[in-house]
């Protein structure tokens, strides 16, 4: 390689490359800055030496205080109900409403309507979940007009689900002997 | 080498209190490389100087991270390059591109005559034509060739992929070659 010449050319020069000089007054320019700076000079080693241990503790005593608060934090329901007073009244009155459909749909289980009950049930613990996560939204300071709003909706529409799934439950039920009917005639 | 070695010890220790005296012993005998580094990277004299300078009071203030590692030379070497980039990008943003940049002169190749008269060659021609490269080909190889840093050092210090670096070096030195070689 052509290059190697290069390498061979910097080796032998190494060290004879330092041919400038910086203006004559440089020294003097320096001490003038050196003077200017005083005082800077010893403090850096001492301050690292208090600020480690010391933030290791702070970090520690912030853990610790975090964990206990995770432990001793109230019920999200009670939190909620102190920020938002009306989201648990509306809680309260929605939840009444969908445990007694929920309730008369349980009867409706029969062997032509399980597939569409699972579901059902399905559907109604994804609505649920995400109202748990409006719950965690409010406590976390989000728009508590919107949020409420949203949970209004959320609870809205899981009567409107179990209403429709009631209604349709009833047309297959009636389906049947219909065509029951039918049969015998 | 052993003895200048403590007797940079003792003078750190001294630098680390503050003694202003033992400072300046420190600059003296270091000034000169650390100069010369800073201007081949930054080109400009005054500006060489103050980075110069500036590294020496940073070197003194952050005395206290240095462990020992390497040596108090290359940590201070280290400051130097790293302000003398800092330097060269503020430089490269603030300046229109050079007209040596753009016109790209064509060599010929044919020339290969005085080519083994290559490694006769003295520092002083070295270091004017490596002023006539390109800049990035110029701080690159200044790294690589005088102050023996490897790829891997010389991507970080100029915030480059590895394999960029790798190319740059190679097309530099083969561009100073023949730069070299018309010359002769």
């Amino acid at each position: 390689m052509e290059n190697d010449k290069l390498n061979i050319l910097f080796e032998k020069l190494q060290g004879t490359f330092d041919i400038e000089e910086p203006n004559n007054d440089h020294r003097q320019l320096f001490l003038e800055k050196l003077k200017a700076s005083k005082g800077v000079i010893s403090i850096r080693p001492k301050k690292k030496s208090w600020w480690r241990p010391l933030s290791i503790a702070a970090s520690i005593a912030v853990l610790c205080t975090m964990g206990i608060g995770l432990y001793n934090t109230p019920d999200i329901d009670q939190q909620v109900a102190k920020i938002l007073p009306e989201a648990s009244k509306i809680e309260l009155y929605f939840s009444g409403l969908i445990e007694e459909q929920v309730k008369q749909l349980e009867n409706e289980d029969k062997p032509e309507t399980k597939r569409i009950i699972e579901d059902t049930m399905i559907q109604l613990k994804k609505l649920e979940t995400n109202y748990i996560q409006l719950e965690q939204d409010l406590l976390n300071g989000g728009n508590s007009k919107l949020i409420l709003s949203a949970m209004i909706t959320n609870f809205q529409t899981r009567i409107d689900l179990l209403k429709d799934v009631l209604d349709q439950v009833e047309t297959i039920k009636n389906l049947k002997t219909h065509n029951d009917e039918q049969i015998t005639i | 080498m052993n003895r200048t070695k403590e007797n940079t010890n003792a003078l750190l220790q001294l630098c680390l209190k503050g003694n202003q005296t033992a400072q300046l012993k420190v600059y003296d005998s270091y000034y000169k490389a650390m100069y010369n580094t800073a201007l081949r990277i930054v080109k400009d004299s005054a500006e060489a100087e103050d980075i110069m300078q500036e590294s020496f009071l940073s070197a003194f203030t952050k005395l206290g991270s240095f462990k020992g590692e390497v040596t108090f030379g290359s940590w201070l070497k280290r400051i130097v390059i790293n302000k003398s980039i800092y330097h060269y990008r503020k430089q490269q943003k603030k300046n229109e591109v050079a007209l040596d940049d753009v016109i790209y002169k064509i060599e010929d190749n044919d020339r290969v005559v005085s080519d083994h008269a290559i490694t006769e060659l003295k520092a002083q021609k070295v270091m004017e034509t490596m002023k006539l490269l390109k800049d990035n080909y110029r701080v690159s190889l200044t790294l690589h060739l005088i102050e023996g840093y490897d790829y891997e050092e010389i991507s970080s210090i100029m915030n480059i992929s590895y394999a960029n670096c790798r190319t740059t070096i190679s097309r530099a030195k083969e561009s100073l070659r023949k730069k070299l070689v018309i010359e002769n």
